[in-house]
């Protein structure tokens, strides 16, 4: 499972411990959720979501994501 | 105070706090990534296993040193360890490495039992131990195992996953 945790925690300028004490987990395990090395469960993913504002699909993927840059050009190119 | 002094009184404290001892009295426990500990322990009980099955004479005490010695060692792995004990709080992922980590941990123990007892009845039948060679093998192995219960269970969340540092 792939996801966008760093990022929408940098642009929400969150601290790893702050997500983790608003999602009820231990720091550690917004790392290890991060870095790919553990699947939330459902229960984590929304919750994780809800912090964020966004739906669940948009911060998990079971697919990877397109990288930030390819996205930024295709944008700029669509507008 | 000179700044000698309280330079040294600071990196007292900093070596105090490197035990884990002040969190351990306090109940919260610094829980680390131990891997090469665990290997340590293991070596040691194994060796120590191995020279008491090859030498069930007067040398044994070697090999029980050498058990005793793993046993002591990877009963250090719960206290310090990554995994949280039964009664400490732990959220979904320290739940999950805590379950699969034990079932490594007694699969292996299982193991070491199965092929310790059978290899034990199978010596004591062609007669190459005595009954009280074999009595004296039985005990080693069950330290043996003890030590494999503690120190697998670490070994193997140590070595699942790469720490994670507060930079990262």
């Amino acid at each position: 499972m792939h996801n966008r945790i760093a990022i929408f925690r940098a642009e929400h300028g969150l601290s790893r411990r702050q997500l983790a004490e608003v999602v009820d987990v231990n720091p550690q395990t917004i790392g290890y959720l991060e870095r790919g090395d553990y699947k939330p469960s459902l229960e984590l993913a929304l919750k994780v979501a809800a912090v964020f504002d966004v739906p669940v699909e948009l911060i998990f993927s079971l697919t990877p994501f397109e990288a930030i840059g390819t996205t930024l050009r295709r944008t700029g190119i669509d507008q | 105070m000179n700044d000698r002094r309280h330079r040294f009184l600071l990196w007292l404290d900093r070596s105090v706090e490197w035990t884990g001892i002040p969190s351990l009295a306090e109940g919260t426990p610094r829980r680390r990534h131990l891997r090469w500990l665990p290997l340590l322990a293991l070596l040691l009980a194994s060796i120590g296993l191995t020279w008491c099955a090859m030498h069930s004479g007067r040398d044994y005490w070697i090999g029980y040193s050498l058990i005793m010695a793993g046993f002591f060692i990877a009963n250090l792995m719960p206290i310090w360890g990554p995994l949280r004990r039964l009664n400490e709080r732990a959220d979904e992922y320290e739940r999950k490495q805590r379950r699969d980590s034990f079932m490594v941990g007694l699969a292996t123990t299982t193991a070491a039992g199965f092929a310790g007892i059978w290899l034990t009845v199978g010596l004591l039948a062609m007669q190459i131990w005595s009954a009280s060679a074999a009595q004296q093998e039985l005990m080693a192995l069950g330290f043996y195992m003890m030590a494999l219960f503690s120190a697998v269970p670490t070994l193997y969340a140590s070595w699942r996953t790469r720490p994670i540092t507060e930079e990262e």
